[in-house]
């Protein structure tokens, strides 16, 4: 008995030890995990020109421009308290929305302007058939259940209407 | 675990559970694939590519939990050295191994058309992958040494450090900011999935749950049998070498 | 039927995604059923060869041909 006793207390320990080293190291290099930054991010550190790297948040709304025959888009990017532009030549993903959150990767030019040579598309965790979205936007319930930059907000279009529908985006800069 | 420990009783426990689990493992699939595919909605934002999502999260939850089952018993191999411990690990790791694969593939086969790539070395994505190799090598290991018995301490070892990463897993999307949206089901105001996704979604996860203790159950009497099948050739080696001195016929 | 298999474009994807899971799926349940069947049968064998208590047993008996006379002479098909 006292030798499996021995044995409980070893393996915990061991386990305890190795959590404490883990918990070590990750928020050690909690900023080197980091995904993406953000506009607020970028904008307080002094970021070296043509360094690579990725920047996070939501498209603005009404600030996507595509550029006709040129292929290249152009938007903002915003954390809600600041706001970097992007351009981008190339296909965006299907998720990519005004209001919706985005990770583009590339380089931050000497203007401050993003020059993106990929664009990813963040969706949020919240799942539901349109029709439903469509009533909690209709009856002002859209949960305010959503971190700061993540989620749709209220004036988050459905995505198969069109642009009509997109009056109420009064977020816009 | 005591009851189990013997496996002549975990062998008529099995007896009396396997055609239960596999009964359930069909009847929760036909009636999940039902639901996934035909009869649920198509998501609000990402279309009908969210049915991807009734096999992915599934198959995630079980690759987490199923390598929980494998560091219990191996915690429970080391302490009590329990005979059917290390057999349970053992049969899980492939199983698990599995899931993680799944997981990661159908992931991949998500994020193409919804991110726009079909891989990004963020926090979860690569801690699930670390999962993969965890499962990976603790089969290597099982199998790498001459004494099945040291190969399956130096398994369990690895398999109790692995366990570090399964919370890392867990809170990876809200501990950084990854290109992974952070948790549906399990959070302080209840589930963001609407009730007629979540349905096929938690059917989903029981029928892929009775096909882990289904295919466990084989695996581990495959491995039981295993255990025996060595040790009478032991015996018969002994006994013939007692017999007639050198003179040893190939078994 | 065509609308099923398409599924809003996404069809490629999601039929790959359910294709995978299920070829890893099923073929994780087939393998581990012959592993078992496979150890039932070199379980039975061997036991085949070990109903005769082994000192009495002359010098190569114990060959694959002989094993059905031994079974023969204990009565004992099984």
């Amino acid at each position: 008995m006292t030798r499996k006793r021995r044995r409980l207390y070893l393996v915990f320990a061991g386990m305890a030890l190795l959590g404490a080293a883990a918990a070590l190291v990750l928020s050690a290099l909690r900023d080197n995990l980091v995904f993406f930054y953000s506009p607020t991010e970028i904008l307080d550190r002094e970021i070296e020109p043509d360094r690579r790297l990725r920047l996070g948040g939501l498209v603005v709304e009404g600030s996507l421009k595509r550029n006709p025959g040129g292929g290249s888009v152009a938007f903002r990017v915003t954390d809600l308290s600041h706001e970097v532009p992007v351009t981008f030549r190339g296909l965006l993903p299907d998720l990519f929305r005004e209001g919706q959150g985005v990770v583009a990767e590339g380089v931050l030019d000497r203007n401050g302007m993003f020059r993106a040579a990929d664009v990813l598309a963040k969706h949020d965790e919240n799942y539901m058939p349109p029709e439903v979205a469509e009533a909690l936007k209709k009856s002002g319930q859209w949960k305010g259940q959503v971190p700061e930059y993540v989620g749709p907000k209220k004036s988050t279009s459905a995505p198969k209407k069109g642009p009509e529908e997109n009056k109420n985006g009064e977020s816009g800069p | 675990m005591y009851r189990f420990a013997n496996p002549k009783r975990f062998l008529r426990i099995a007896a009396v559970v396997l055609p239960w689990s596999a009964a359930l493992t069909v009847a929760f699939l036909g009636l999940g694939l039902y639901l996934a595919l035909l009869a649920s909605p198509a998501d609000y934002q990402q279309g009908e590519s969210v049915r991807i999502m009734y096999v992915h999260v599934p198959a995630a939850w079980m690759a987490l939990f199923v390598y929980s089952c494998l560091a219990a018993a191996s915690a429970v191999a080391l302490i009590w050295k329990h005979p059917v411990a290390d057999l349970a690990a053992k049969a899980s790791a492939p199983i698990g191994a599995c899931f993680t694969f799944i997981a990661l593939a159908t992931g991949s086969i998500w994020g193409k058309p919804m991110w726009g790539v079909w891989w990004v070395w963020d926090a979860r994505l690569t801690s699930v992958l670390i999962l993969f190799f965890f499962y990976m090598g603790h089969m290597a290991l099982t199998s790498a040494f001459e004494d099945a018995s040291r190969g399956e301490r130096a398994a369990a070892i690895l398999a109790l450090v692995g366990f570090i990463n399964i919370p890392v897993i867990k809170w990876s999307v809200d501990w950084w900011n990854t290109l992974h949206q952070p948790a549906s089901m399990i959070r302080m105001d209840g589930p963001a999935i609407h009730a007629s996704m979540l349905a096929p979604l938690l059917i989903m996860a029981a029928a892929f749950t009775a096909y882990y203790v289904t295919v466990l159950i084989l695996r581990l009497r495959g491995e039981i049998l295993a255990r025996k099948i060595g040790a009478l050739r032991m015996t018969r080696i002994q006994d013939r070498q007692e017999e007639r001195g050198p003179h040893m016929k190939e078994v | 039927m065509p609308d099923f298999l398409d599924m809003g474009a996404y069809g490629s994807f999601i039929w790959t995604a359910y294709g995978i899971a299920a070829l890893v799926m099923v073929g994780l349940f087939v393998a581990s059923w012959r592993r078992l069947r496979a150890r039932e049968v070199a379980l039975a064998d061997l036991l085949e060869t070990f109903e005769e208590p082994t000192p009495v047993r002359p010098v190569g008996v114990l060959t694959d041909d002989s094993r059905d006379d031994l079974d023969g002479r204990n009565g004992s098909p099984s």
